[in-house]
């Protein structure tokens, strides 16, 4: 019995063309098997998501560019004399100066840009301005984008910097860590712009509404964005501080900030393509 | 590449969106059996299938003139396969995961062949065995010839094909492909044997 079988085994092992054939036919109705149905609906759904991604970080991408361009136009509008902040001034008065004469004033304290920010920090805590004034050069511009993208607003977003760098100005010499100067200032701006929208909500937005470059419809989507994602994206994506920095800002830890910079994303991503089929729908 | 493959890029360049639904329906059944067959797992399978078609979709919204650069299946199969290497080594238990008799859900049974005939009962029970027969014998293939058999006799790619997606010489994807028939019809055989012992 046993021999029998090792023969059969052996003659049945070879290979033929008649086997070969009949083989290869199996295999080519095994190749027959049917997909399921599900694959087209799921590659559609996730081409959907994958082109409104793509959207999305492009319209970023442009709204990084408006933050700069925002930041270029309004230093011209924020340099000023410093004075004028620290004596809270209107604006108005300041705003007839020419540019030239603004350069000019920037370039009063040529040595404060040799110094390191700690220094200068040091300095202005025992009350020297020129040392705050060059502080004020560097951080302003930043601290426009970011509460002008918070507030959804650039003209709110001016005078809230003004008042940021005058709270700052009082309360400089509280500042135990001189080296967390820019977390500390970015801290209050935060604070600001809360009691902000606790008084004043979101009323600006429907007049930004009506505007309807893409630019702007993505502000107000960002503006709609609950607070703590928006705060992290804005931060972290426009403002492309580092995530140690945006964590240490906003009282977080560094993985929720990492963690809540994607769910902003897809929050944004919604209201985004929300904001646009209604647009389209008006239109 | 065949006429359809030509048609499909030229439609594809001049509207990829209103196209690449007809992309997936064209492809999808093939890429699903390879995939299947390479990792022996229904609905991993399944995702591995879409992620391709994802990819492709990302690789032509990023460079347009990428229709006239590739030769269209080829190009399917090699993405299908690196993502399907990722698969294997991130999960390196996938061998444990056997493949299930039952179908999937959503899945069109075996009755629905390519002649449009139903099979009686019997038949598709033998379709069955026979299909999960073949499906562990090529599993039990070492990975260096189930890849050819699998492209060639299975999908019914050509030589030349599998021989740029695997980047070897085409008369290595042939003698492998040869050998690996050799090996899975030895397979099959001591398989019988044994059955047939244990029916004795």
């Amino acid at each position: 019995m046993e021999k029998n079988n090792e023969d059969f085994t052996r003659a049945d092992e070879k290979l033929t063309t008649k086997t070969a054939r009949s083989l290869i036919q199996k295999l080519r109705h095994l190749g027959n098997t049917p997909a399921p149905n599900s694959i087209l609906p799921e590659v559609q759904s996730r081409i959907k998501r994958e082109q409104e991604d793509m959207l999305v970080s492009a319209s970023l991408s442009v709204l990084r560019e408006h933050a700069q361009a925002v930041g270029r136009n309004s230093r011209i509008a924020l340099a000023y004399p410093l004075s004028a902040v620290i004596e809270q001034t209107p604006l108005e008065s300041v705003s007839s100066a020419t540019e030239s004469e603004q350069i000019g004033n920037r370039e009063h304290h040529p040595q404060m840009k040799q110094l390191s920010d700690v220094e200068r920090v040091i300095m202005a805590q025992q009350g020297n301005e020129a040392a705050f004034e060059s502080l004020y050069e560097q951080y302003s511009r930043p601290l426009l984008s970011y509460i002008a993208s918070m507030v959804g607003n650039d003209a709110i977003g001016v005078e809230l910097v003004q008042d940021v760098f005058l709270r700052a100005w009082r309360t400089l010499p509280q500042l135990r860590e001189p080296s967390h100067f820019q977390s500390w200032l970015y801290r209050i701006a935060a604070s600001l712009v809360s009691t902000y929208q606790k008084r004043f909500g979101h009323r600006n937005l429907t007049k930004l509404a009506q505007q309807d470059s893409e630019a702007e419809l993505l502000r107000v989507a960002l503006a709609e964005v609950s607070a703590t994602y928006r705060a992290c994206l804005i931060l972290y994506v426009i403002e492309e501080l580092p995530v140690n920095q945006v964590a240490d800002i906003l009282h977080l830890k560094e993985a929720s900030v990492s963690k809540y910079v994607s769910r902003g994303k897809e929050e944004l991503r919604q209201i985004y393509h929300r904001l646009l089929s209604e647009r389209d729908n008006k239109g | 590449m065949d006429s359809k493959d030509n048609d499909l890029l030229i439609l594809l360049s001049t509207d990829l969106d209103g196209y690449f639904d007809q992309l997936v329906l064209h492809y999808q059944q093939k890429l699903y059996i390879f995939v299947v067959c390479m990792i022996h797992n229904h609905l991993d399978a399944e995702e591995i299938v879409q992620d391709t078609f994802v990819h492709a979709y990302k690789a032509f919204k990023k460079k347009p003139q990428m229709e006239q650069r590739i030769i269209l299946r080829p190009w399917l199969f090699k993405i299908a396969y690196n993502l399907t290497i990722n698969y294997v080594t991130r999960s390196a238990s996938y061998r444990y995961q056997w493949l299930s008799l039952d179908m999937p859900k959503g899945r069109r049974s075996f009755e629905e062949t390519e002649h449009g005939q139903y099979l009686s009962p019997e038949q598709q029970m033998e379709d069955q065995e026979t299909n999960r027969e073949l499906y562990e014998a090529i599993d039990k293939l070492s990975d260096v010839l189930r890849t050819p058999v699998v492209l060639h006799f299975v999908v019914g790619l050509q030589y030349p094909e599998i021989a740029g997606i695997l980047d070897q010489s085409i008369n290595t994807v042939k003698s492998n492909g040869r050998r690996g028939l050799k090996k899975l019809h030895a397979i099959l055989c001591q398989c019988s044997l044994k059955r047939s012992e244990r029916g004795l």
